[in-house]
């Protein structure tokens, strides 16, 4: 039998499958031209992504935003538009659930201090709703700018994330700031705010939000194959012209689906925010709204396999943080390097049957 | 408050232009060709690493922005191979490859100087402080003679031609026998040399070392400012100064405390100033027009 075929078909059945082994090969390449040994690297990184409980925790910790944000730039994507402002929703989703749950723990300190299950379910409820707003509120903004005065998404939704982190930032150390340390944090919130932790990781905070980004997955995925909405904002991205010709607004589904993925990126910091550290920390996200752009990508799209890309990246994450101490030459920047690769070559189409793109 | 829009501000709001207005260059070169280049930070921060890294190891700065120039079109034909050879989606594969070029960054700095940081700082400047600013002088006054030269190149120009060409009816210069996808390529190859440099000028220039995240979003303000501009490189060149002297007049802002009618202007307020400036800028602009009629899509 004749292995050139065997592999062709391989290839171009998961041309994702072959854009990670070439990105990973490039990354361990690097990671062997600076003098380690590539495979010490890669056991190093596995290890430390899912060797213990507590680091397979951590890297479902690290999943669970990218779920959220690789939701909200495929929601885009699908409708033909790229979410790069992910980043800046997200940090504001994060400090709109804090503000919310400070002003409520103010107003009504016994509702805050209380830790039954129905307070910490209207807890999640309220600051969820809060983030999506506001996540939401920022993602129509930049497709309201597209739709109707034909501005970039990608240069203004940039420009947002810039004036987001301003603003964040602003906002903790100016107004909510902690009385009792020095770090750039706010006020921590009250437990009914707390995000129900899950055990069994070891202490990992595997919060209540990882499911719910499961939960939003299928939610989107219902959505765009099974309702009329998730039709049309299909249309406008595979085809904007046809769906013009059809009678579809596609303005209207821009700003519709930028509001969306808003929302969803909205929600990406809340698992951080309100579960791990329960109060909004400045740089709490690390890059978790672009390394959206690269978990999206990898699932082309797709709602369900983004939360497989997530756990990928999540993974790589978790597993690149050990090799700052673990080797000599290489950081953890490695998984930069890695992510890059791998979407440059899921982006090009040498491993896709279809070659128009 | 008094007259903060000095000959002081003037002088620094040019400096800060510098990477900004070549950087921006390499945008309409490339864009004008057909193909989107959201990768300009990544290959301004590919200039600054390697402009910085030579002037470590040679002591020259003249010869730091050349390897960086050099190192761009090294940079943009990696690239080009993905978004033109690949057919990759050019926005996709632009994030992707700022990723890369930020990951890889620290990378090098670990592996040849073992600090992710940064490099160490260049002493060129304090050694040889009259060359240094004999060097930016000059730089200087390419950079902003660089949007003539652009335009002379694109309008007037055989070359030229065939890149516009490129971006606009890639079809018809096929039937002429020219392949869109040679031409594109090469456009794509000088606009990483010149963000490069912009990223250079940055490192080698501006600052006496690489240090992590230096490019600060500069790559896509250049990039806003291409699309604000209808992809014009002189306008775009305006359009730079423009952001330059918001730059300059928020780090000068930063130092003390200002109040406008009785309010306390936050620092964040005004470090965001520039950003702010162009969301308005993009935003006012209704309907882009002159927008090359191939851009990012596939020939």
């Amino acid at each position: 039998m004749n292995p050139v075929p065997l592999l062709k078909s391989f290839v171009f059945r998961w041309p994702w499958f072959t854009a990670v082994l070439m990105g990973f090969f490039t990354g361990l390449s690097a990671a062997a031209f600076a003098g380690e040994n590539p495979f010490h690297v890669m056991k190093i990184m596995v290890m430390a992504a899912a060797g213990t409980p507590y680091d397979l925790g951590m890297t479902l910790v690290y999943t669970t935003p990218l779920i959220f944000s690789g939701l909200s730039v495929a929601v885009a994507y699908r409708a033909g538009l790229f979410n790069i402002g992910a980043e800046g929703q997200l940090v504001l989703g994060g400090m709109a659930a804090t503000i919310v749950a400070l002003q409520i723990g103010g107003r009504f300190p016994e509702f805050s201090s209380s830790s039954s299950f129905g307070a910490m379910a209207i807890g999640m409820m309220v600051c969820g709703l809060a983030a999506a707003l506001i996540g939401g509120l920022v993602g129509l903004m930049t497709g309201y700018l597209r739709a109707r005065r034909g501005s970039h998404e990608v240069v203004t939704s940039i420009m947002l994330n810039f004036l987001a982190i301003a603003l964040t930032s602003w906002l903790v150390l100016e107004k909510f700031h902690s009385v009792d340390t020095q770090n750039p944090e706010t006020r921590p919130v009250g437990t009914a705010f707390k995000s129900i932790a899950f055990g069994g990781f070891d202490g990992a905070p595997v919060t209540i939000w990882f499911v719910s980004g499961i939960f939003s997955a299928v939610i989107v995925a219902i959505v765009f194959d099974q309702t009329l909405l998730g039709f049309r904002l299909r249309a406008t991205g595979e085809n904007s012209e046809a769906a013009t010709f059809s009678g579809i607004d596609t303005g209207r589904q821009i700003m519709i689906a930028m509001a969306l993925s808003g929302a969803l990126a909205g929600l990406s910091g809340l698992g951080d925010v309100l579960g791990g550290a329960g109060r909004y920390r400045i740089g709490f996200s690390s890059d978790y709204g672009f390394t959206g752009i690269a978990v999206a990508l990898l699932a082309g799209g797709r709602p369900l396999a983004v939360i497989a890309s997530a756990f990928l990246f999540g993974a790589l994450h978790k597993g690149a943080l050990d090799l700052d101490f673990e080797t000599d030459h290489v950081t953890r920047d490695l998984a930069m390097i890695i992510q890059g690769c791998v979407i440059l070559f899921a982006s090009a189409r040498w491993f896709h049957r279809n070659k128009s793109s | 408050m008094n007259n903060i829009f000095d000959f002081e501000w003037l002088m620094s709001s040019l400096r800060l232009a510098l990477p900004l207005l070549l950087t921006a260059m390499g945008g309409v070169v490339c864009e004008r060709s057909g193909v989107v280049n959201i990768a300009l930070e990544g290959l301004m921060v590919v200039g600054a690493l390697t402009g910085a890294v030579i002037v470590v190891a040679t002591g020259s700065q003249p010869l730091g922005l050349a390897a960086a120039f050099f190192a761009g079109g090294v940079a943009g034909s990696i690239y080009a191979i993905f978004v033109i050879h690949g057919r990759a989606q050019q926005v996709v594969a632009g994030a992707a490859f700022n990723m890369l070029a930020i990951g890889v960054a620290p990378f090098v700095t670990k592996a040849l100087y073992g600090i992710s940081g940064g490099t160490p700082a260049l002493d060129a400047i304090s050694e040889n402080h009259d060359s240094g600013w004999i060097l930016l002088a000059w730089v200087t006054a390419g950079a902003l003679l660089s949007p003539f030269v652009i335009w002379w190149i694109l309008e007037r120009t055989r070359s030229g031609l065939l890149l516009r060409f490129a971006g606009e009816e890639p079809g018809a210069l096929e039937s002429a026998g020219i392949s869109p996808r040679i031409v594109r390529t090469c456009a794509v190859v000088a606009s990483g040399a010149l963000a490069a440099l912009g990223g250079a000028t940055l490192s080698v220039l501006l600052s006496s070392s690489f240090a992590r995240g230096m490019t600060g979003g500069r790559g896509f303000m250049a990039l806003a400012a291409v699309i604000f501009a209808g992809w014009r490189p002189m306008t775009a060149a305006m359009v730079c100064l423009v952001f330059a002297g918001a730059d300059a007049l928020q780090i000068r802002l930063q130092g003390s405390e200002h109040a406008l009618m009785g309010i306390e202007i936050p620092v964040q307020l005004i470090q965001a100033l520039p950003y702010l400036l162009t969301l308005i800028a993009v935003a006012l602009r209704s309907g882009v027009t002159n927008v090359p009629r191939y851009l990012g899509r596939d020939v």
